[in-house]
């Protein structure tokens, strides 16, 4: 599902370039759930922002679903990301001025859902994450997890191939960090890939496969 | 998804009221500014375009250009004129004579000083301008008809039927007996012909005489033609020397050119002389309207800067938007709707303001502007907000929408690029508030010079009454009036003359020995006219009742008259020429200004009667030449003394309209346009700089809260108050100073061309420039100072802490 070949990106400041990612190859086949893990600094959020294609690498291919990202128009990308790809963030990212229901509703909007549909997807979703009690609440109403949760039901409402995850339980406190986990595990099953970014050997082991990443390469990778 | 957009726009609105309340004050008071002045231009636009076939009405107006180079343009024209145009020219369909006569109208007992129009019985046919009763094919008729509008009907007959009742209108000194045919609409207000009764121009004989009909040199009126529909004015002009000239007579030299003025251009064209209504000057509009556009543009920016200070607020939303599949132009389309949505709001409170608003700036304005809601001006003003909201919102919504959302959701946000472009716009906005107020201080130091300037004489507590009859009798009743109220201890002075201060008096030329057109200016005045007015002479005496050669000989000259003369001893001097054989100077007045300070002292002539007239060739008048009783009063309360005058007219002039007014508020009057000019000057500066304070307001607490950490671990290393102050402080008063520099020569050449109305300029003096460019200083810092006292008091650890 997702090839990368050699993949280098850096920072030119003046006449020094920062080197966050050297060389990388990675392959993700459909149905995996891959933890990337590394010491602060050593260029997990910029794969997983390549990878979501939120960011360009400087060098190096990548094939999503065999089609060269490397080579596509901003616009076919866009519809890839749209498409295909959920994201879940540390701090969750919810629009604060609209609540659960119209947070989740927002990337059916953007995918040029009709009305009535719209309202059942996200109908169904509320009913899947057990938040229905909770959707007309804003953000700053919700508890962390909460938030988290209604982040995630967000990344999945448009059955994405792939979520990309950065340290999804980096702001939670236990209890809630497994729930999370838990779900994650859950979707894997029901055939979403997942990348998570994380610095949890626990969370890690939720994963089938760990991706450690040092100063921009890859180390080493468990099969 | 526009449900969507709508509700977060919405919401942010609700929630962050400060800049909602800002953003929308701002720009619904530039609105409102904008439609009041758009109803006055309208209106000043629309003058006579409500006649059928405006476009082929025209003014005659008359430029005769003498042998020697003198020069006269007139728009009052002969009465001969346009019969004499009609008969040889196929291309004009019908002509209309317009002339005004001040006169007496009577009711029973009930007497009145009124205007009365004099005009052809084509009148109806060829302007707009409709009864409410009876016919226009008959209402002028019968040289015996009278026409009023409603407002007269009412105040003559109260709510009687007018119509076929009998009134006395007098014309010269004759009453005659007239029905009343029809009764008209009011005028329009925005018509340069301007009525309250109509008589046929049958009359016009028995008031201006049998020779002003073929004499093409007497003007009392104006000649209105309108041409037929294939009516060319090049072919007419072509034409036009060859009839002139056989009506004019071989021996006429130098030219006499019929100029065409459009009736649509009447009102707003400065080039051709005044009618009989008063016209008003294009530029005005223009600087009212920029001056709208000026303050619109301020709100508008405070939008824009707003918007740009306040984009971390949104920052988030616009990653989180573009990582669940919002591609940037949706994201463009987003905020610039919102901006749209931000005006519309504006315009809703605009169009509020603008009805609230509307009474006092009709005081202002001196007009009649009414609004309603369902009119083009209310859809011109939602294609204004519309056109607001989309320029002010188009750069915040391409700034916003940029944002990579990498950066955005990992806080590693910089936004410094929209920094120098929003520094520029507050900059901007500083120069036009900064350029507003010394306009507005130029201005108002113009007219208090104008109000204060000594004239030459005494404005203050002289009363003019109008005698409204002719000079027998209007001698007599001064006559009486004297004798009662001369020895009166409220009553200083008391005299007479046929022109008063602040009216037009009288013009009159002649040829000298050399054949030279001289001109000069004349009123005819009483003995005690310069005693009453406290005008000095600089040389010889005034006139004496003693010296009985006075009345028909001795003159008074002023000082311009002599230095164009060249006298070096004007007195016993006579004005060259044949024609002038009797009369000599015997006294020079010192130059009073007895016209506005929009031009210079003419040379002047006063007389003790009008023998000297015989010998000019030609006399203008403007104002009504009926005498006008003058009383200088002694300070005391001016009330008694009114009441006072008022008994003794009852008596001494019984069944006559008693009518006054004040020398220094007719000259005031001169200055209304000025006047009005400046208050709504005022108004709209205060208002600018309101706004630009509150966006400055706003601005500086974003600039303090994005550095709350900054003063924090200033704070920390010892920075005082002063310092941390004097930091935020130097950014803005830069801003300020270059937005100074840049105002200041615009404003001084605006105002230098502004002065060059004025015969009499006041200097405009560094001090103005200084003092608003210290104000707007001030205004700034003090602005700022609040917030960044604010932040630099609080207790840094707390600064520190939240981050």
């Amino acid at each position: 599902m997702i090839k990368l070949k050699n993949i280098f990106k850096w920072y030119s400041s003046g006449f020094v370039k920062t080197f966050v990612l050297r060389d990388v190859s990675l392959d993700i086949a459909q149905g995996e759930f891959v933890s990337i893990m590394g010491p602060s600094g050593s260029g997990k959020s910029s794969l997983l922002n390549i990878i979501g294609m939120l960011d360009d690498p400087s060098e190096g291919e990548y094939y999503f679903l065999d089609q060269p990202v490397h080579k596509m128009k901003e616009k076919h990308r866009s519809e890839l990301h749209k498409n295909h790809i959920g994201f879940v963030f540390q701090s969750y990212h919810l629009i604060d001025e609209l609540t659960v229901y119209e947070n989740l509703e927002t990337p059916l909007l953007y995918k040029n859902i009709k009305s009535a549909e719209r309202k059942a997807i996200v109908a169904d979703t509320l009913d899947k994450f057990n938040i229905v009690g909770k959707k007309d609440l804003f953000p700053n109403q919700l508890s962390g997890g909460q938030q988290q949760l209604v982040g995630i039901a967000r990344a999945v409402i448009t059955t994405p191939k792939l979520i990309l995850a950065d340290e999804p339980t980096g702001n939670l406190n236990s209890a809630q960090g497994i729930e999370i986990m838990e779900l994650f595990k859950k979707l894997n099953e029901e055939g979403v890939t997942i990348v998570q970014v994380t610095h949890s050997e626990k969370n890690a082991e939720y994963g089938s496969r760990i991706v450690s990443l040092l100063d921009g390469r890859v180390e080493q990778a468990y099969a | 998804m526009y449900k969507n957009y709508l509700k977060v726009a919405l919401r942010n609105l609700l929630r962050h009221k400060v800049y909602t309340f800002i953003n929308i004050t701002g720009l619904s008071v530039g609105i409102a500014f904008c439609l009041l002045i758009l109803l006055f231009v309208k209106d000043e636009w629309s003058y006579d375009t409500f006649h059928p076939q405006a476009d082929r009405i025209h003014r005659l107006a008359v430029k005769e250009i003498t042998s020697d180079n003198q020069e006269y343009f007139g728009t009052s024209t002969a009465f001969v004129l346009a019969p004499v145009l009609k008969q040889s020219l196929p291309e004009i369909e019908s002509t209309v004579r317009v002339a005004t006569h001040r006169n007496l109208i009577r009711r029973g007992e009930a007497v009145f000083s009124e205007n009365i129009h004099v005009v052809d019985t084509t009148f109806f046919q060829v302007f707009n301008f409709p009864l409410v009763k009876g016919n226009t094919a008959t209402a002028l008729k019968n040289p015996g008809t009278i026409v009023l509008t409603e407002e007269t009907a009412k105040r003559i007959f109260g709510e009687e039927d007018p119509l076929g009742k009998p009134i006395t209108v007098q014309l010269r000194e004759t009453p005659y007996a007239f029905t009343v045919s029809a009764v008209a609409k009011n005028t329009p207000s925005n018509s340069s012909i301007r009525f309250d009764y109509l008589i046929s121009f049958e009359n016009a004989k028995n008031i201006w005489g049998e020779r002003a009909f073929t004499s093409f040199y007497q003007v009392y009126g104006e000649n209105y033609v309108k041409l037929t529909a294939s009516g060319n004015i090049n072919q007419i002009q072509q034409k036009l020397p060859a009839i002139l000239k056989q009506h004019l007579g071989e021996d006429h030299t130098g030219q006499y050119l019929v100029l065409f003025q459009p009736i649509t251009d009447i009102h707003l064209n400065t080039d051709f002389p005044e009618g009989l209504e008063p016209i008003s000057d294009p530029a005005y509009s223009y600087i009212l309207g920029t001056v709208a556009l000026f303050v619109l543009l301020i709100a508008s920016i405070n939008f824009i800067t707003l918007s740009l200070g306040r984009s971390i607020d949104r920052a988030r939303e616009v990653g989180v938007r573009k990582v669940v599949g919002a591609v940037r132009q949706q994201l463009i389309l987003q905020f610039w709707g919102e901006a749209v949505l931000v005006s519309l709001l504006a315009l809703v409170l605009g169009l509020a303001l603008t009805t609230l608003a509307l009474p006092v700036f009709n005081e202002l304005a001196g007009k009649k502007l009414s609004y309603s809601l369902f009119s083009t001006i209310t859809l011109t003003s939602l294609l204004l907000a519309f056109v607001v909201g989309l320029l002010a919102g188009i750069y915040p919504a391409l700034f916003l929408s940029n944002f990579n959302p990498v950066a955005v959701l990992k806080g590693r946000l910089q936004v410094g690029d929209a920094n120098l472009y929003r520094r520029f716009l507050i900059g901007f906005q500083f120069m036009l508030s900064i350029g507003l107020i010394i306009c507005t201080l130029v201005m108002s130091q113009q007219l208090r010079f104008l109000q204060n300037k000594n004239l030459g004489f005494d404005k203050e507590q002289v009363i003019i009454i109008p005698t409204g009859v002719g000079d027998n009798e209007a001698l007599r009743i001064f006559d009486r009036m004297k004798n009662n109220l001369q020895n009166h201890p409220a009553i200083a002075e008391i005299s007479h003359s046929v022109f008063a201060i602040g009216e037009g008096w009288m013009e009159a030329d002649y040829r000298d020995n050399t054949k030279t057109v001289r001109p000069f200016m004349m009123n005819i005045v009483d003995v005690d006219f310069l005693k009453t007015m406290k005008a000095h002479l600089v040389a010889g005496r005034d006139f004496s009742r003693e010296i009985t050669s006075d009345i028909s000989q001795g003159i008074i000259v002023n000082e311009a008259l002599v230095k164009e003369y060249g006298w070096k001893d004007p007195l016993g001097q006579r004005l060259p020429g044949p024609n002038f054989p009797a009369h000599q100077i015997i006294g020079v007045v010192a130059d009073f200004n007895y016209e506005s300070l929009h031009t210079p002292v003419k040379p002047l002539v006063l007389a003790l009667s009008d023998s000297l007239l015989r010998g000019a060739d030609n006399v203008m008048i403007q104002a009504s030449s009926r005498r006008k009783i003058m009383v200088r009063v002694k300070p005391g309360n001016l009330q008694t003394t009114v009441s006072l005058l008022e008994q003794t007219w009852k008596k001494d002039a019984p069944n006559l309209p008693f009518n006054y007014s004040f020398v220094d508020e007719t000259i005031n009057n001169q200055y209304q346009r000025e006047l009005r000019l400046g208050q709504m000057m005022n108004y709209a500066t205060s208002f600018a700089i309101f706004i630009s304070c509150m966006g400055l307001f706003s601005l500086a607490t974003l600039a303090v809260q994005k550095r709350r950490r900054e003063i924090g671990v200033r704070k920390i290393m010892g920075a005082s108050l002063q310092n941390i102050v004097l930091m935020f402080s130097k950014e803005f008063a830069l801003l300020v100073l270059f937005a100074f520099l840049v105002a200041t020569p615009i404003a001084y050449y605006v105002m230098q061309k502004w002065l060059q109305d004025f015969e009499y300029q006041v200097a405009i003096s560094p001090w103005i420039f200084l003092l608003a460019g210290v104000l707007s200083l001030a205004i700034a810092l003090i602005t700022v100072s609040y917030q960044v006292i604010k932040a630099a008091l609080a207790n840094p650890v707390d600064a520190l802490r939240s981050e």
